[in-house]
């Protein structure tokens, strides 16, 4: 009659999923803010080699906000009725005045989800989240040894940093831990041990295998350390993707929330659709955040829709990672397919197919 | 019985979403969203309030006999204790 009950999405079976739909959906309408991400920082204390935004921890942070400016952002998102934020970087915990931060937006009451590599969080860290529990920790984590964490992050030992960090948030009582991983051409054989590094702490794990060039220098190397199609076929045998949504058919050209009733925030305040679209972008700083999302719906509705990638054009289109973020960033187009994506779309259809006929 | 603190009030159009925070945490970590009349229970239950004075409220503001206000406040505040949103009687 009058309840109904709602899981974090990344633990939602799929009538949670619809009662978040159905909520998103009407914040989209309001054009509402329902969901957001302060990147915190671009400061991280690992030097991985496909991050899109990383600067060494000594690296000047004059231009990040402070902590009394997201203060003052989150407050009025609160007072807009957002629910969801999820806090990440950078590495969050490379900011030494994280909980100035965390600590009062935490009192505002929205859903909180910590995005971290995990290698900075000590006993004293797990403990002052266990007073103020997140409702989601997520560890991404980079290997499952040494040797690949030194390849991939370039520091070997901070695969022990990292396992000691999940460990403390476990002994801590935190029962919201989620693993992820980003996977390239320099973990990929440890796939299997990642996933049974989750399962031995009896956590989840997901993968990302998308790698985005780094929003301030461009990244020679990026594409040959992307796997292939077929590898991400491969992968998703053993780890499932971090988004597993089918696509969906939609009127405009964002499909998801982006703009809508969805954003993110970059260090230096730049109020952007996604962590993924920093093209588009208007500044807090300048006008304050209700004007800055009033501008940003109107400059994303702009962008015009994709004649080809599309249900009823693509017959691949429901098992596609496409999305103009996406393409904008394979192709300079906010409406190009992408060859990547358009093999994985039909690699993913022929499996399902194949799935179907041995059924 | 009476609403526990920790958990926040937030309208989204104009459904209402109950969000935790602090220690309930870590026994629920969803949402809740509700409906009118789970808005306005909600809203009754931030006093304490016994069972039948709920349901007399729920009866006055909606249009549902007694009992069936009754049955249905009975069944909803269970299910709030069960997920630890409301203190026991």
């Amino acid at each position: 009659m009058v309840l109904s009950m709602m899981s974090d999405p990344a633990l939602s079976s799929s009538d949670n999923t619809e009662i978040l739909d159905h909520l998103s959906n009407l914040a989209t309408a309001k054009g509402q803010p329902f969901s957001g991400v302060f990147e915190l920082t671009k400061r991280c204390n690992l030097r991985c080699g496909m991050c899109y935004v990383c600067q060494p921890t000594s690296s000047a942070h004059k231009k990040e906000l402070a902590p009394e400016e997201w203060i003052a952002i989150a407050k009025t998102t609160a007072e807009r009725g957002m629910v969801f934020l999820q806090l990440s970087g950078g590495e969050i915990f490379s900011r030494p005045d994280f909980f100035s931060i965390y600590l009062p937006i935490y009192e505002m009451g929205f859903h909180i989800a910590l995005l971290t590599n995990g290698t900075l969080i000590n006993a004293h860290t797990a403990e002052v989240l266990s007073s103020h529990p997140p409702h989601s920790i997520d560890i991404t984590v980079y290997g499952a040894s040494e040797a690949t964490y030194e390849k991939v992050t370039g520091s070997a030992r901070a695969f022990q940093q990292c396992l000691r960090g999940i460990d403390h948030l476990l002994a801590a009582g935190l029962n919201c831990l989620q693993l992820k991983t980003t996977l390239t051409q320099q973990n990929y054989h440890e796939s299997r041990q990642l996933s049974e590094l989750a399962a031995s702490r009896n956590l989840t794990m997901t993968q990302s295998w998308f790698l985005v060039q780094h929003r301030d220098e461009q990244n020679a190397n990026l594409q040959s350390m992307r796997l292939s199609p077929e590898q991400v076929l491969e992968v998703e045998k053993t780890i499932p993707p971090a988004e597993s949504k089918p696509a969906e058919a939609c009127e405009e050209a964002f499909r998801c929330s982006a703009a809508k009733s969805s954003f993110c925030i970059t260090p230096e305040g730049d109020l952007i659709p996604c962590s993924l679209m920093p093209s588009i972008r208007v500044n807090v700083l300048d006008c304050g955040f209700d004007q800055a999302w009033q501008q940003l719906r109107d400059m994303a509705s702009q962008v015009q829709k994709s004649k080809s990638c599309n249900p009823g054009v693509c017959p691949y289109f429901e098992e596609c990672p496409w999305c103009p973020a996406r393409a904008y960033i394979e192709t300079g187009s906010y409406t190009d397919p992408s060859a990547v994506f358009c093999s994985i779309a039909a690699s993913r259809f022929f499996e399902k197919q194949k799935h179907l006929h041995d059924r | 019985m009476k609403a526990k603190s920790g958990f926040t009030l937030r309208h989204i159009s104009d459904e209402a979403v109950l969000v935790p925070f602090g220690q309930n945490v870590l026994h629920f970590q969803g949402i809740i969203s509700l409906n009118e009349t789970g808005k306005f229970i909600w809203e009754k239950l931030q006093n304490e309030i016994g069972m039948a004075q709920l349901a007399r409220e729920v009866c006055n503001e909606f249009d549902v006999s007694y009992d069936q206000a009754l049955q249905s406040v009975s069944q909803f505040v269970s299910e709030l204790q069960r997920i630890g949103v409301v203190n026991d009687e």
